[in-house]
């Protein structure tokens, strides 16, 4: 099991998946890309550098919530720029981008050491870090700041773990990412021309009539509620037609 | 009889200004006004105690307060120190004017429950004395973290670009692994003694996230936006409150790691950038016709100062980087004090709607002239003395630099000329209010303040001394 997560075409593959949100830049792709990574780097952590049992769980369960904050809010803001675009550069730039990067991080992280890691899992872990640069750097909004932050948050908590398998380390890089979150999702609420227009803070009790409908936790969590359910729905019914089809 | 430490007592009163300013949200005022007042009492109290003093008796409630008394949780000691005294104390007077400030001008409804919260994170951090790491490695991760929570009064209003708040959280997020991994370095330290390049690794890495932690240019993109975007005295409690935090870390991670100053490269690129941003933000100062972008390019020129003395970290320049952030703290502040009333008044801080607003607002626009230009060194505000002395421990080690910044303060002294023209103008909205008694007495208050420390800059030679103290 070790072997194979150790292997180099995982640590490509992985490398890939996070990438491709850059690529696309479509918030659709980048949270599960995110929750990808998040969980090839928690069971690289927890096989082949001993991370023991609950950390690497945790790791991933950190980010789940981190990523279910941030489309409670994606869910609830009217601002369509907001949810799906945000983008001020064309595919290609960012794939050029990308490029540059990948010759930068393969040639400079001959000269950087990171302890206890193998050469592939450095390589790794820097590529990481410099898609979330790269991603930080190219945002305009909020969402795929917050996505940048949380990636590089990725590599962060999975090298500092293996270096300090510490619980206060490890919890209070977890609250940092839940915060990270929870700021994104109110920004990315502050964004909305809809909100910014009454001037009343979605978290004082009285906001005006549609604004409470739309932007209350309760609304937003039946937001959240129906989504799943409408995205299990439509997995359950695919799985019967094709069955059927086979059939 | 209850006996508290002083940690446990601090936490317990922040809780209950938090909860009480939130359930009364609707009177914010009055709370923010007696919240306020309570903060700076107690401020000025722990000040003027001996910390050796015995117990002290609370009135009207059956408590027994031990100064010296620390509380021990998950492996983290929080303990009231000689080191950490001046911190704390700044910290509680900071939130007790800001939440003063807020009752003559609201920055939000839900500003002061999330300010204190904010607040009360930097007294934490503030008072760890002990932690499964050294505290001065994993403070950057907590600072992070206070930062990320600083969100909310920064954006409370929901006007503004929201990715300026963004861009305000970054540098201490990006700081956190290169400080913990030097922690790293520097632990395994006693375990190979022989090996050279871990405690040469381990400072270097504490250099660059250090650098990172005082956010010169261009990490600095977050203190002018704020400016434009943010409530003014959110901004300027937010900005106070970190680099108040971050100065206080580079001083003790420069005195627990020695190698720091001399064998890593960190003094040469701190003096450099620190040029860079105070040259930028006179610049960029003479052109901004925004005068919360303004202010806040006055605050990275005289950031940049600050840094540029720091860079040049011996037992001289450290009084004058502590009397130059004392004199910053007092004039960010009435300059925010101001500028709030400002914007209250007006609606918004665009430059049309602010000609001629002097004429109605005299005091608050007094009190926002003065306390900008002492963060440029104006004659007769409180920032003078320090950037007088300044100047000259510059021209002493290389006349080039004192002449960059006097060039850079000349810069941002412009800029405010422009708003002195704009404010003083025409009266563009003949209907616009006049201030309210309170925003004149705060807007007096500061005035007095600014001019007082410009007249007789000695007053401050006690605090001063002590901090120098404390730091020692």
């Amino acid at each position: 099991m070790a072997v194979f997560w150790a292997s180099v075409p995982l640590h490509v593959l992985l490398g890939f998946v996070a990438a491709v949100p850059v690529v696309l830049w479509d918030w659709r792709i980048a949270l599960p890309g995110i929750l990808l990574v998040q969980l090839g780097t928690s069971v690289l952590v927890g096989t082949v550098y001993g991370l023991a049992a609950p950390w690497p769980a945790v790791h991933f369960g950190v980010q789940v919530l981190a990523c279910l904050i941030l489309l409670l809010s994606i869910l609830q803001t009217s601002n369509v720029q907001v949810r799906t675009s945000g983008e001020f550069s064309s595919r290609l730039f960012r794939m050029l981008v990308l490029g540059i990067a990948a010759l930068m991080v393969w040639r400079a992280t001959e000269g950087i050491e990171l302890p206890r890691l193998e050469d592939s899992t450095k390589v790794l872990f820097i590529w990481f870090a410099a898609i979330a640069l790269i991603t930080l750097g190219m945002t305009e909004t909020a969402l795929f700041g917050s996505i940048g932050l949380l990636m590089w948050l990725i590599p962060v908590q999975a090298f500092l773990s293996v270096l300090f398998p510490v619980p206060a380390v490890i919890v209070l890089l977890g609250i940092l990412q839940i915060l990270v979150a929870l700021a994104c999702s109110f920004l990315l609420l502050a964004e909305d021309d809809a909100l910014s227009l009454i001037d009343v803070p979605s978290t004082d009790s009285n906001l005006a009539a549609g604004v409470h409908r739309r932007h209350s936790i309760a609304s937003g969590a039946r937001v959240l509620g129906y989504g799943i359910g409408f995205w299990f729905y439509t997995l359950v019914s695919r799985l019967r037609n094709t069955e059927a089809r086979n059939g | 009889m209850i006996q508290l430490a002083l940690p446990s007592f601090l936490f317990s009163l922040l809780l209950l200004a938090i909860i009480s300013s939130y359930i009364l949200r609707r009177w914010e005022p009055g709370i923010s006004l007696a919240i306020g007042a309570m903060l700076m009492i107690v401020g000025m109290l722990l000040w003027q105690y001996p910390m050796d003093a015995p117990p002290v008796t609370l009135p009207l409630v059956p408590v027994e307060l031990d100064l010296r008394a620390g509380i021990w949780e998950y492996g983290f000691r929080l303990q009231f120190t000689q080191t950490n005294e001046p911190i704390v104390v700044i910290v509680l007077l900071l939130l007790g004017s800001g939440m003063l400030l807020t009752a003559a001008a609201s920055q939000g409804r839900v500003f002061p429950p999330s300010m204190l919260l904010v607040g009360a994170g930097y007294i934490g951090m503030a008072l760890m004395v002990d932690a499964p790491i050294s505290p001065v490695f994993l403070a950057p991760t907590v600072l992070a973290i206070l930062m990320t929570v600083s969100v909310f009064p920064l954006q409370v209003g929901f006007d503004g670009e929201a990715l300026n708040s963004l861009r305000a959280i970054l540098p201490p997020i990006l700081a956190t692994p290169f400080v913990l991994f030097a922690a790293w370095n520097i632990e395994q330290l006693p375990l190979n003694p022989q090996d050279i390049g871990l405690a040469a690794g381990g400072a270097q890495l504490l250099g660059v996230g250090l650098l990172i932690l005082l956010a010169p240019v261009p990490l600095h993109s977050g203190q002018p936006q704020l400016g434009e975007s943010s409530p003014p005295i959110a901004m300027a409690l937010t900005i106070l409150l970190y680099q108040t935090v971050a100065l206080y870390l580079y001083f003790l991670a420069t005195s627990n790691v020695p190698l720091l100053l001399s064998s890593t490269a960190l003094n040469v690129w701190l003096t450099s950038t620190a040029t860079i941003t105070l040259v930028w933000g006179g610049v960029a100062a003479a052109a901004a016709s925004h005068p919360g972008r303004l202010l806040g390019y006055a605050m990275l020129h005289d950031w940049g100062l600050i840094l540029l003395l720091l860079a040049g970290s011996d037992e001289g320049s450290l009084p004058l980087v502590i009397s130059l952030f004392a004199l910053r703290i007092l004039s960010a502040m009435s300059a925010a004090a101001g500028l709030s009333q400002i914007k209250q008044a007006a609606g918004s801080l665009d430059a049309e709607s602010l000609h001629g607003i002097a004429a109605r607002l005299p005091w608050s626009t007094a009190a926002f002239l003065l306390g900008s230009l002492g963060l440029a060194g104006f004659p007769l505000t409180a920032g003078f003395s320090g950037h007088w002395s300044a100047l000259q421990a510059l021209a002493e080690g290389d006349w080039r630099f004192a002449a960059i910044v006097l060039i850079a303060s000349g810069s941002v002294i412009f800029g405010f000329v422009r708003m002195v023209g704009i404010f003083f103008g025409r009266l563009a909205y003949p209907q616009l209010p006049r201030e309210k008694p309170l925003g004149v007495f705060f807007s007096l208050m500061a005035i007095l303040l600014v001019t007082g420390m410009a007249i007789a800059p000695q007053l401050f030679e006690g605090p001063l001394v002590r901090t120098l103290l404390a730091f020692d």
